[in-house]
């Protein structure tokens, strides 16, 4: 199945830059006005030196070359609308504006320019004063359904946290959520995310690793509603996440998604020490908000956790933080509140959901009885998120168990009183500062994880999680087959 | 069964039930209607009955999975429209993902899962204590076996709420398809 999906990669590329040649080759002439107009608005763009100001260089991603020029970080071709766009701010900027005018579909999405590339039509049409009656504006349906049904109001970033049990997790992820217009605490999982990771086409462990390191895969940014996520890294993970409410008004929030719908266009190498899920995702901050200088601060690699911590230093960025804690660090704290005499009540409970039926048990007041009953079916849910790494059979095993408590639960007819779950770290940016990478590859201080606190080299740090991983996994009775596969998923995350 | 073969089979169904309300998509029992578990995840030798979990880790972790169905700006997929999940399915991917939750929150009469499926289906906020409230008094209903699907889960609630109009918003009671 990888070799079919590595196939159709290919011939997707192939059939792409085809369809760019014979775009260019078919190009809409441009009519006498239209000519003319778009000489005038070059000049202006020539004197103004649009093409090396900062908006246009981050709209295309450049970084500067040692020789003195600039490429793009983009990767895919359809990124580009003129052959020497990779390399060429100004080419780029011409080819654009030439493409406003013509019908000419586009980009690997297929659609008239200033639809394809809607933040630099409106970045271009405000700098340079276009006249609507010369260069007409067009209306972009898929777009404006794609921006309606996110209905956005805020941009939210999403920290789950470090992950000790997958390597390339160990210092966490970064995504960003967009906050709906009317959201409220409980329905913030309606509301869509944007992702950036890699699209992992091998299921060979060690190409896996070295092609993660070495830019062998494509990263994409993809949109999926925030559940998906949170299923993910509480329920699947445990992992707890935190989530910085970013001040960004509506001008920026529509400037950063028109720019994300501008890399549905494209993919990036994916490298993970360095242009990882949280730089790309810094880059986005800062085509929110230019003012921002994010991505400058990471120059050999990107870790997940040090872009939260500067982004919560900027003045004024962060309006608040919230705690979502993971699915057994609620188990763990609902545990606190057991009473003496419901220890036990609850081991037996979990052994045998039917003594919910006992006199023992029915004694109880029911507000206690809910509470015994929810923590049980919590913990079974917690058991079975981990058998289901072990097969769909090891899952379903404790459902007969689960729909007894559930039953039962519901006879109750009272609601279950909301339980708040303290954070026991605090915030991850208040943890131990890492150094400075600087010039000296391969040596960390002081990072924090948790309650753990390690301090050396970041590739043995890999060698002993997997070492721990793989002697945990040996303990539990799992094949070698399962247990390259556990190395394997681990490390699909933000990192390799 | 083609999809619009589906389609048709359900609208003959719904035009047997009185004004039924806002679960106007209701998968059929092979799963969600429009087979987001095949497209998604991808299973070789997927039947009906897959389990969420696995899927959800699945799904969420394999790239090639995100670029293809929830890729920014990648067209219409079966669920999606460049990426965001059409309208008409919300309902049914949300209770496919979060079964899970949702069952037990419902067992529960309160949750983030539950207010958040609330919302999607339509109940106005003065009414949801209500709407949790019935979930939980019919909870055996909804939920006839420790197999329930969302999808049966969804038929029966459709049944349930087609009792107490009330608690879905007026403009959404739909005359079936």
């Amino acid at each position: 199945m990888a070799n079919t999906r590595h196939v159709l990669a290919i011939l997707f590329c192939a059939v792409t830059s085809l369809w760019g040649a014979v775009a260019g080759a078919a190009a809409q002439p441009l009519s006498v006005d239209q000519t003319a107009y778009l000489a005038e608005l070059m000049t202006a763009a020539r004197d103004t030196n649009l093409a090396h100001s900062r908006d246009w260089q981050l709209l295309l991603h450049y970084t500067p070359t040692l020789s003195g020029g600039v490429v793009s970080r983009a990767d895919g071709p359809a990124f580009f609308l003129s052959p020497e766009g990779h390399t060429d701010p100004q080419a780029e900027l011409a080819a654009t504006l030439g493409k406003f005018f013509t019908d000419d579909a586009v980009g690997r999405t297929a659609q008239q320019a200033q639809c394809a590339f809607p933040a630099r039509y409106q970045w271009l049409k405000t700098r340079l004063q276009f006249d609507p009656a010369r260069l007409p504006e067009r209306t972009c349906e898929r777009l404006d359904r794609w921006l309606g049904e996110i209905n956005p109001a805020g941009v939210t970033l999403i920290f789950p946290s470090s992950y000790l049990n997958s390597p390339s997790s160990m210092f966490g992820h970064t995504l960003i959520r967009i906050d709906q217009r009317g959201q409220t605490p409980e329905t913030r999982i309606l509301s869509y995310v944007i992702n950036y990771a890699a699209n992992i086409d091998t299921d060979n462990a060690l190409l896996y690793g070295v092609r993660g390191l070495t830019g062998g895969f494509e990263g994409y940014f993809s949109t999926m509603p925030y559940y998906l996520k949170v299923r993910e890294y509480s329920d699947m993970e445990n992992r707890d996440i935190w989530e910085y409410r970013l001040n960004f008004n509506d001008a920026q929030i529509r400037r950063l998604l028109l720019h994300a719908w501008e890399l549905g266009n494209t993919w990036f190498d994916y490298y993970y020490f360095k242009e990882n899920c949280s730089y790309h995702l810094l880059t986005l901050l800062e085509i929110a908000d230019p003012t921002l200088h994010l991505t400058d601060h990471f120059w050999v690699w990107t870790i997940p956790i040090n872009t939260v911590r500067l982004i919560v230093e900027q003045p004024g960025l962060v309006a608040e933080t919230t705690f979502r804690p993971s699915a057994l660090n609620k188990i763990q704290h609902k545990r606190t509140l057991l009473r003496d005499d419901e220890r036990p009540v609850i081991s037996g409970l979990i052994a045998d959901p039917a003594s919910n039926r006992s006199e023992r048990f029915r004694q109880l007041p029911v507000d206690r009885q809910a509470f015994l009953l929810d923590l049980a079916s919590d913990y079974l849910q917690y058991r079975q998120a981990e058998d289901s790494y072990k097969g769909e059979d090891k899952r379903a095993a404790l459902e007969p168990q689960q729909r007894v408590l559930l039953t039962a639960r519901s006879e109750l007819k009272i609601p279950s009183e909301e339980i708040v779950t303290p954070s026991s770290t605090g915030p991850p940016e208040t943890g131990h500062a890492t150094a400075r990478a600087g010039a000296s590859v391969g040596v960390m201080d002081n990072e924090t994880f948790e309650e753990l606190n390690i301090r050396p080299d970041r590739r043995l740090v890999c060698l002993a999680i997997l070492e721990n991983q793989r002697r945990i996994r040996n303990r539990q009775g799992a094949s070698l087959r399962q247990l390259q596969r556990c190395q394997f998923q681990s490390w699909r995350r933000c990192g390799v | 069964m083609t999809r619009s073969a589906h389609g048709m089979a359900w609208g003959l169904a719904l035009t047997l039930l009185i004004a039924t309300p806002a679960l106007a998509d209701i998968a059929s029992d092979t799963g969600p209607g429009c087979g987001l578990g095949k497209i998604l995840w991808g299973q070789p030798g997927f039947t009906g009955k897959h389990h969420i979990m696995q899927q959800v880790l699945a799904s969420t972790t394999n790239g090639t999975f995100g670029t293809q169905t929830f890729g920014i700006s990648t067209g219409t997929s079966g669920c999606t429209n460049d990426g965001v999940i059409a309208e008409n399915q919300k309902v049914n991917v949300f209770a496919d993902a979060n079964l899970d939750r949702l069952r037990q929150e419902m067992a529960q009469g309160q949750g983030e899962y539950l207010a958040s499926f609330a919302s999607l289906i339509g109940v106005p906020a003065d009414r949801r204590n209500d709407f949790y409230a019935l979930t939980q008094a019919r909870y055996t209903f909804l939920f006839t076996s420790e197999g329930t699907t969302s999808s049966e889960m969804l038929v029966a609630l459709n049944q349930e709420l087609s009792a107490h109009p009330e608690l879905v918003r007026a403009e959404l009671v739909q005359a079936a398809r």
